[in-house]
């Protein structure tokens, strides 16, 4: 598989209000929009002091659900990384409230699903991003689970677009991007 | 010709109701007659009140189309207070008045000076501004947890948000801190907003009203926002900032009440004793939010 391209973007300031929220996210989109190919954006949210429910919504919540659904056009994944403690609870409401999960990793760099999720889901994203990369039989073995469970799993994290297919493998976000920095992607 | 309204003398939420009443029974209509606020009896006023008067002037501008008047409390520590919160500013884009005070006497506990939300604009600089001063008020005198100013901040943003989005109106906002010593004998913070636009009934209406039948009503719309979340959008990221509000209130063991309409809603804790739902009252366009955050004595926060 070629790897997904990376695009960076550092979120500043206060991000409250619905105004503000739908303008950084249309800023995001037509990033995005400039890539012919899967793309992982990473958005670093270190320097945000307050985000609101409304902005959460916009922001994370829309970015999530409006990515591409199967079909035509490249994929979109999204890592949040910078999530500290004052960030989550707006961002797990606007998720939940539509059944979505999103990848974040916390100020210390630690993987975290935020959203609407079943545990067992999280255990398996979990292993995948401790893996770097598995297939079925691999995870299955890490989960103690039998192979067709192990699929079913992954399949579920693929269509949440929180893990990155690459053929019967499957790849974490963190894996992703050391690779693109190896390959200087993005 | 004017009709002179004497505004209650203790101008909280129960005199801003007293007010209201008798701003209806004042029979104001298109073309006249003219409103007089006339504060002059005024001894006592609360961020509610003070915002009050800013609600009740717009709306009979609104109805009347005449710029309403108003005299100024005579006491002097009530006329001290008010210049202090910055209530002139606001009021002369909407009373006929002289140029606002601009004097500043010394410091007060005040939160959040009387500030006028028309855009999304204003909510950043009001999120903005109350940094430092809730800082100062939530942790050292109310004694709340540090991250709480960032959950005020965010409160206050979707408190003042909502103004923008279901009201299609100016509001105005206003906080400050108290001693309750004789209703609750702590410190208190209290956030008022208010506007004057369409309000719960008219906003959620093209959305839920059909669903209500008869049963539809400023009390019907106030519970389904405030108790289920829901919004005048389809949008099924709409409607959270209310419950936010709600949660956080109920964290800090806190008051919240809603009025819009002739109807009020209320999260009501231990130490209060309004009802949780009352219809009938005056009929007063928009909505007017009353948060009171009492000081912290133990426990999470």
């Amino acid at each position: 598989m070629r790897s997904p391209a990376v695009a960076h973007t550092e979120l500043f300031s206060y991000l409250v209000t619905r105004h503000t929220g739908r303008a950084v996210r249309s800023g995001i989109e037509r990033e995005l929009a400039k890539f012919d190919r899967a793309v992982l954006a990473v958005l670093d949210m270190r320097h945000v002091p307050v985000i609101d429910f409304s902005c959460a919504d916009e922001v994370v919540a829309k970015l999530v659900v409006h990515g591409p659904e199967p079909g035509p056009g490249p994929r979109r994944f999204f890592l949040f990384r910078g999530i500290a403690e004052h960030h989550l609870e707006p961002i797990e409401c606007a998720l939940s409230r539509q059944g979505l999960a999103a990848a974040g990793e916390s100020v210390t760099g630690d993987p975290m699903l935020i959203g609407s999720i079943e545990r067992v889901v999280e255990t398996a994203w979990r292993e995948i991003w401790a893996a770097g990369l598995v297939g079925a039989a691999a995870l299955a073995t890490r989960l103690d689970v039998s192979e067709a469970a192990a699929f079913g799993l992954l399949a579920e994290l693929d269509a949440r677009r929180l893990v990155i297919r690459d053929g019967d493998r499957y790849v974490s976000f963190g894996r992703a991007l050391e690779d693109a920095r190896r390959g200087g992607a993005g | 010709m004017s009709r002179v309204i004497e505004v209650p003398a203790t101008l909280d939420e129960t005199g801003f109701e007293t007010l209201v009443e008798a701003v209806r029974a004042g029979d104001l209509g298109e073309g006249g007659p003219r409103l007089l606020l006339d504060a002059r009896q005024v001894s006592w006023v609360s961020p509610y009140g003070l915002i009050g008067l800013l609600a009740i002037g717009q709306a009979a501008r609104q109805r009347t189309g005449l710029a309403p008047l108003i005299e100024p409390p005579d006491d002097s520590e009530v006329r001290s207070y008010i210049d202090r919160m910055d209530f002139w500013t606001a009021a002369a884009d909407i009373f006929e008045m002289e140029a606002p005070s601009t004097r500043r006497h010394g410091e007060v506990d005040k939160l959040l000076e009387v500030t006028s939300i028309r855009s999304h604009e204003d909510v950043h600089r009001v999120v903005e501004h109350v940094k430092d001063r809730a800082q100062r008020i939530l942790i050292n005198r109310l004694q709340y947890p540090r991250p709480s100013v960032i959950h005020f901040s965010v409160m206050l943003s979707e408190v003042c948000q909502n103004i923008l989005e279901h009201a299609d109106s100016i509001g105005w906002v206003c906080a400050q801190r108290y001693h309750w010593k004789r209703r609750l004998g702590k410190d208190v913070v209290v956030l008022a907003v208010m506007d004057v636009g369409i309000g719960f009934e008219g906003s959620l209406g093209a959305e839920h009203a059909r669903r209500y039948g008869e049963s539809w009503s400023a009390s019907a719309a106030l519970e389904a926002a405030f108790l289920n979340g829901e919004s005048r959008f389809r949008d099924p990221g709409r409607g959270q900032g209310l419950q936010a509000i709600r949660r956080q209130v109920i964290k800090w063991n806190g008051a919240v009440r809603i009025r819009s309409g002739d109807a009020m809603i209320a999260r009501v804790p231990d130490w209060d004793d309004t009802p949780e739902l009352q219809s009938g009252l005056p009929w007063f366009p928009g909505a007017q939010v009353l948060i009171v955050l009492p000081e912290h004595s133990g426990g999470g926060g």
